[in-house]
């Protein structure tokens, strides 16, 4: 990032969850190896699928992330979940096998820092502290996406389940005849 | 005295050789598997090119069917929010209970 853009970012981070852990100059540490990219209002920031080489934070504005769903044949976006200043996006981008699995869309002018994954790999080669705080971070965003996927899937298993008791039993009551 | 010092020597020698000779075979058995995983073709799948069921998007569909997708997508996302908000508590606090609470409304096509 530019000299002019640190103190900015320096301070919305060192707000943020991911940084929560970190020394005021490993923030510094990690803001040197980020390059903001401001986005338009509807503007695709990574696809589905799409290569992961770059971990996001948001500086501004906010994020869409969204998954495809089909209405008549048309496929549609479908937002899942909702990122603001200082949140963290695109973590597929740290694990194999570095794809997006879900699209990220500004809903309105947005600004994010990326993080080229080399980048981070070489910081955390050589930081060794900083890649155990950041990583511990970055497990917890990841392992509350798991646990509330997770839990929404079994809520729409059980109403199947429930739906399929309920019209069997309707089936039974109106008997053969 | 000799003797001893000559054996020392040779088994050093022998020692030195077999760790060399398994060195080099981890390295080429490394450089093999990484040159393998370069050869595998990267595979990229985008929106756009979902298949089967994700079909092509139909031009022909009328205004009002499309009002209906956009009012049905609205309810989507409305009932992901309020699905959302009602497993948050099972994040913090994983139980039976939590996992089950009643959504307020229910998501119908019709």
């Amino acid at each position: 990032m530019s000299p002019a853009e640190l103190p900015r970012a320096e301070q919305v981070l060192g707000r943020a969850d991911l940084f929560r852990d970190l020394a005021r100059d490993d923030v510094r540490d990690v803001l040197a190896i980020g390059r903001a990219r401001p986005l338009d209002a509807g503007q695709y920031l990574f696809l589905l699928g799409d290569n992961a080489d770059e971990f996001f934070v948001v500086l501004a504005g906010r994020l869409d992330l969204c998954l495809p769903i089909t209405l008549h044949g048309t496929v549609k976006d479908v937002r899942v979940e909702s990122v603001g200043v200082g949140q963290a996006l695109g973590w597929s981008a740290l694990v194999r096998p570095y794809r997006f699995t879900l699209s990220a869309r500004a809903t309105e002018p947005s600004e994010v820092i990326a993080f080229a994954r080399v980048d981070l790999q070489d910081l955390f080669e050589s930081e060794p502290a900083i890649r155990f705080a950041f990583l511990t971070r970055v497990s917890e965003v990841v392992g509350t996406r798991l646990v509330t996927f997770q839990a929404l899937w079994v809520r729409e298993l059980q109403r199947a389940v429930e739906s399929e008791a309920r019209r069997t039993v309707g089936e039974t009551a109106e008997g053969p005849g | 005295m000799e003797g001893v010092l000559v054996f020392v020597l040779v088994l050093g020698f022998v020692f030195s050789g077999l760790t060399l000779a398994l060195l080099l075979g981890y390295r080429s058995a490394e450089e093999a598997r990484a040159a393998r995983a370069a050869q595998r073709p990267a595979r990229v799948v985008h929106v756009d090119a979902i298949p089967s069921f994700f079909a092509k998007a139909d031009a022909a569909l009328p205004a009002e069917m499309r009002e209906f997708d956009e009012a049905l997508l609205a309810r989507i996302e409305s009932h992901i929010r309020e699905e959302q908000a009602l497993v948050s508590e099972f994040v913090e606090y994983p139980s039976v209970h939590s996992l089950y609470r009643r959504a307020p409304h229910e998501l119908r096509a019709h």
